[in-house]
């Protein structure tokens, strides 16, 4: 028999091998010295693999695990568990306010409803306020449009058709320029993200 | 202790206890591999973790007629993988090649020189063993641990990752030379 292959070895190692092609190999290991070396390297290999150390563990490990899973599925008792807080916390803010005012109890609710509706009140003024502020702002800004279509058309009378052409065509190519510029930056800023 | 078939059963009936009782089984081995397949305890434990939960939140896709153990592993070695692939790593495919035509193992035993596997103290080889694994190939080193660190089958391997039972043999077998070569490359 010729030296050993490499795959012959390992079967051999591993004890893969049936007794009928077992015995030529161990024939051949009996007078070759060259595949015993071959064969006693590659079993030491495996032997220090075998026994490699293992990653230590931290002891609460599965319980980490298990309140990583179990806390996410706990939804009905930890809603029942805030809706308790919650009334704790109400509960001991209206005992703090009865001390603190020195008023009873529905003395104190009709303070704070009084509080809410001044409250409410003066945030829905603002709000009115603000609405039409910006409805002042629209239209102040439609009249300026309409100015500038009307000073551009104007202007657009005083020239050549052809100059008009160009100015058109110069306009369009600002405005295309402008969309690539601005599309090229956001494109390079995803990717300087990434 | 129950089998893990049974620990399955009473996991899904709701006894949290018994999927508690997986995790600790199979907790080491599943560090172990991860570990040595990332090279990093943190990341490793940090993975293990998600394969735990990921293994919890499909326990109700798992097939009874599947060994557990297997089953497992597959979910851990697609978690490895996810992170390669989130790494963009320049290394092979880990399910490159699905035939024996890129397992090529050398024919004849190579005519070595006296070998440096067998001078080396076993703790000193152990050491260089865990750095030579590290140049391992993912597709490689992922067959070599499962067989010489977890102690999986080769029917088991090749039922993890749907390859013939062949081909995992050759790839086991092609790991073991290629970090022989590099131990003897690196006295």
């Amino acid at each position: 028999m010729s030296c050993l292959r490499v795959d012959q070895i390992y079967l051999y190692l591993e004890e893969e091998l049936s007794s009928l092609e077992r015995q030529p190999v161990e024939s051949h290991l009996a007078s070759c010295v060259h595949c015993r070396e071959a064969v006693a390297a590659r079993a030491r290999l495996t032997e220090a693999a075998g026994t490699l150390p293992d990653f230590e563990i931290p002891a609460d490990f599965s319980r980490r695990v298990m309140s990583r899973i179990f806390t996410a599925k706990s939804s009905p008792r930890a809603l029942l568990i805030t809706l308790a807080a919650g009334f704790s916390l109400l509960s001991t803010t209206f005992g703090v306010l009865l001390l603190v005012t020195g008023q009873n109890l529905p003395g104190l609710f009709v303070s704070l409803i009084q509080y809410l509706w001044t409250s409410l009140r003066s945030l829905s003024m603002t709000a009115i306020k603000l609405f039409k502020l910006i409805f002042l702002s629209v239209k102040i800004l439609f009249n300026l449009i309409d100015e500038f279509v009307e000073g551009f058309s104007t202007l657009s009378g005083m020239i050549s058709p052809q100059a008009r052409i160009v100015m058109v065509a110069l306009t369009l190519l600002l405005f295309t320029t402008l969309f690539f510029v601005i599309r090229r930056r956001f494109f390079f800023g995803e990717n300087n993200e990434k | 202790m129950d089998d893990d078939k049974t620990l399955v059963k009473k996991t899904l009936a709701g006894e949290k206890s018994a999927f508690e009782m997986i995790i600790q089984k199979y907790q080491q081995p599943v560090v172990n591999y991860i570990g040595r397949m990332v090279g990093e305890r943190e990341l490793a434990l940090d993975f293990s973790q998600e394969v735990f939960i990921k293994a919890y939140s499909s326990l109700g896709s798992y097939q009874s007629q599947f060994t557990f153990s297997t089953w497992l592993f597959k979910i851990a070695s697609n978690t490895v993988i996810d992170y390669w692939r989130k790494k963009k790593l320049p290394t092979f495919s880990i399910d490159q090649g699905r035939g024996d035509d890129d397992d090529s193992l050398p024919f004849q035993v190579p005519d070595d020189k006296p070998s440096t596997v067998r001078k080396l103290e076993l703790r000193e080889l152990r050491q260089e063993i865990e750095r030579a694994l590290r140049k391992l190939p993912p597709h490689l080193k992922e067959l070599f641990i499962w067989r010489h660190i977890n102690g999986l089958s080769y029917e088991e391997m090749a039922e993890i990752k749907d390859l013939p039972v062949g081909t995992v043999k050759n790839r086991v077998f092609q790991a073991k030379e290629m970090l022989r070569a590099l131990l003897e490359e690196n006295p």
